[in-house]
């Protein structure tokens, strides 16, 4: 590492928003990938997110101006990444829907032979199997157990409170339940 | 971390299992890493965030560039921003189409030393790279940037143009640039690799590996014969066959052996060769210098190459693996054909040529030994191909491609160097008198025929009633007609 050009060393502050990086990155590329369904996109994004989070962190954004104190650092990524999702969906044209976006990344695994068919998917197979519940069930889901956030810091992130976000938490339970039946009985 | 007082449902087993299979999505290593420093490269620097170099304003005597804010004036990502604001992407074009029909169109032959070569490496280029988008096509226009600078130094020194001057722009622009376009190259193709673009990847470094391999061949005879005869460069012939199977070798050794140690023995020890070189001239220090990098890059594109490949190889998809090996095939023996084509023209030359010497016989001997073994390569991947073992095959079938590109690449540059000599070699024996050769170059008609014919065709096109026309430039008019005049009183001597 070429860290000899820097005249400091990493300040507290850089040494959180890089720990934060190598902690939560994995985290933002689902996410990002589970809203947009297209990785490389995501991947882009997630780069995006970090660099929009430190801007607001550093301390010198203007002259003299103190940066932005960051509590749950976690939550904050996260909102700034559903904050770009929304932007991202404003770009997109009409025809770009994500209908006709999960349907060219083709998911069509046919499990009717083995009784654990859930073994043979890979990660971007058991994200799009989430994608079919409505978005804001999967995305609880996601957040909820995926990522083990808890349900506070999901109300910081979404802006609802706990109490919806615990109702979709079980409804989205609920639904995946009925679409594991539906695999299982074909 | 969690505030378990939540009450939250239970998940079956099987959703478990979903979610745990969810989580494989992620950032591999390497990907994270690279993140990781662009971030860390990112945090240090001051906003606004992309300060760079002006382009316009290089001193190059002067070793301080005063950085400007870039005119592009980026928010988060100035690659980014150029996808997404189209006013970029205007202002991109609109600069193309002020610069590209007139200037950048002349500066495309332009060699170092001349007044625009300058704007060809950050004009043209730097806009043929700015409207480049994705890793393949940027991949591709560093890899063409790239083996231009070096067929600019071999046109260079076959021109016999290398002297201080152009030497000092040789290692103060062309070598940097290079690097960087070399650079460009490995990066990209690392980032294709990554995407899961194996078999693109591993194209374009496996070309980028040829041209490099052949251009350090051809480099390393242009330096030995700077060494021998400094002040005749025109009377060398082709390569020698020894030397040029020497680096052969010991490229294709390191690059076999497949470990990371090997190769990098073999190739430091051919760069501290390639470098050693007695230095009898300028040129021959700013020629093994250009050689040694070459080295180097050859070294890291060939560890790429091997990668990408293996990535392929060891697929375990079965169709894709077998079209790719498939494709691999029907390219080498187009590429072995083209190899052949160029032996069969060396071959006519020389026998055109009364001067043939051993040295060049020999190198065509070497050339079609390596095409022969390129054809062994080819027939010994096709019994893979039967055998169903599409990997290997694979392998072979690009390895075939890549002596044969090599063979056509070297051949091609040494034919072009060779011609170069030639004229040169007239046109210092012809019959231009010594004081207009000055104003031929000006002019740009000698350095190509050097005869006064066409020095009369040029005299009539300048017409000094047209020259007169522009009013805006004084001292040009001068400088116009006082050329038209000696060429006048040449031509009708």
């Amino acid at each position: 590492m070429s860290e000899s050009h820097h005249t400091t060393t990493p300040s507290s502050k850089e040494k959180r928003f890089l720990e934060a990086h190598d902690l939560y990155s994995d985290g933002l590329l689902r996410y990002f990938t589970f809203r947009l369904s297209d990785m490389d996109r995501a991947t882009e994004l997630v780069q995006e997110t970090f660099m929009k989070t430190w801007n607001y962190m550093r301390d010198d954004f203007h002259e003299g101006k103190v940066g932005g104190d960051i509590e749950n650092m976690r939550a904050f990524l996260y909102k700034t990444a559903s904050n770009m999702v929304i932007d991202e969906y404003r770009k997109r044209k009409p025809a770009d829907s994500l209908e006709a976006l999960s349907e060219q990344s083709g998911f069509d695994p046919s499990f009717n032979d083995t009784d654990r068919w859930i073994d043979r998917l890979d990660g971007t197979q058991a994200l799009s199997l989430l994608r079919r519940l409505p978005e804001q069930y999967g995305e609880a889901i996601l957040m909820r157990y995926v990522e083990e956030l808890s349900l506070s810091e999901m109300a910081k992130i979404t802006g609802e409170s706990e109490n919806t976000l615990a109702v979709r938490v079980h409804r989205g339970i609920e639904k995946l339940k009925i679409i594991f039946n539906h695999e299982q009985s074909h | 971390m969690n505030n378990h007082t939540e009450i939250i449902p239970d998940a079956t087993p099987e959703m478990k299992t979903l979610f745990e299979t969810v989580k494989k999505v992620s950032f591999s290593t390497a990907e994270k890493n690279k993140q990781r420093e662009t971030l860390r490269l990112y945090m240090h620097t001051p906003i606004p965030a992309f300060i760079q170099d002006d382009p316009f304003n290089k001193d190059t005597n002067n070793s301080v560039n005063y950085p400007v804010l870039s005119p592009f004036f980026p928010q988060v990502n100035f690659f980014h921003s150029l996808l997404t604001q189209t006013r970029f992407i205007t202002f991109a074009l609109a600069l193309v189409l002020v610069v590209g029909t007139g200037t950048a169109f002349a500066s495309k032959n332009a060699l170092p030393g001349d007044p625009l070569y300058r704007v060809k490496l950050n004009v043209t280029e730097k806009a043929e790279t700015l409207l480049s988008f994705g890793s393949q096509s940027q991949a591709e226009i560093a890899l063409l940037h790239a083996t231009t600078r070096l067929e600019e130094v071999e046109t260079l020194t076959a021109q016999g143009k290398l002297n201080i001057r152009t030497s000092t722009i040789i290692t103060k622009e062309l070598q940097p640039n290079f690097k960087t376009q070399a650079d460009s190259v490995t990066a990209n193709v690392a980032n294709l690799q990554s995407k899961g673009q194996a078999v693109v990847a591993a194209e374009i470094a496996s070309n980028f590996e040829s041209f490099l391999s052949s251009h350090q061949v051809v480099l390393v005879e242009l330096t030995q014969h700077q060494e021998n005869a400094p002040i005749h460069p025109s009377t060398h012939t082709f390569l020698r066959a020894q030397s040029q199977n020497e680096i052969y070798n010991k490229t294709q050794n390191g690059v076999r052996a497949g470990t990371q140690n090997t190769i990098q023995q073999d190739t430091s020890s051919l760069v501290v060769a390639s470098t050693s070189v007695t230095s009898t001239s300028v040129s021959v220090e700013v020629l093994s210098s250009l050689t040694g990098e070459v080295g180097t890059h050859l070294l890291t594109t060939a560890n790429a190459r091997a990668s990408a490949e293996g990535v392929v190889a060891i697929s375990t998809d079965q169709n894709k693996i077998k079209e790719s090996s498939e494709t691999a095939l029907v390219v080498s023996i187009q590429k072995i054909n083209l190899a052949s084509s160029a032996v069969a023209h060396a071959i006519s030359t020389i026998r055109s040529t009364t001067a043939s010497s051993t040295e060049s016989e020999q190198s065509i001997s070497v050339a079609q030994s390596r095409i022969s073994s390129a054809k062994e390569d080819v027939s010994a991947g096709q019994t893979y191909i039967q055998t169903g073992e599409y990997g290997q095959a694979f392998l072979l079938f690009k390895k075939a491609s890549r002596t044969a590109d090599e063979v056509k690449i070297t051949l091609e540059a040494i034919d072009g160097i060779k011609n170069i000599e030639k004229k040169n070699s007239k046109a210092n024996t012809g019959d231009v008198p010594k004081e207009d050769k000055n104003l031929n170059l000006n002019l740009n008609t000698a350095t190509t025929t050097g005869t006064s014919e066409t020095a009369t065709t040029t005299a009539i096109e300048s017409d000094p009633a047209h020259s007169s026309l522009i009013t805006s430039e004084p001292t040009m008019i001068v400088a116009t007609s006082t050329a038209v005049e000696n060429l006048n009183t040449d031509s009708f001597r």
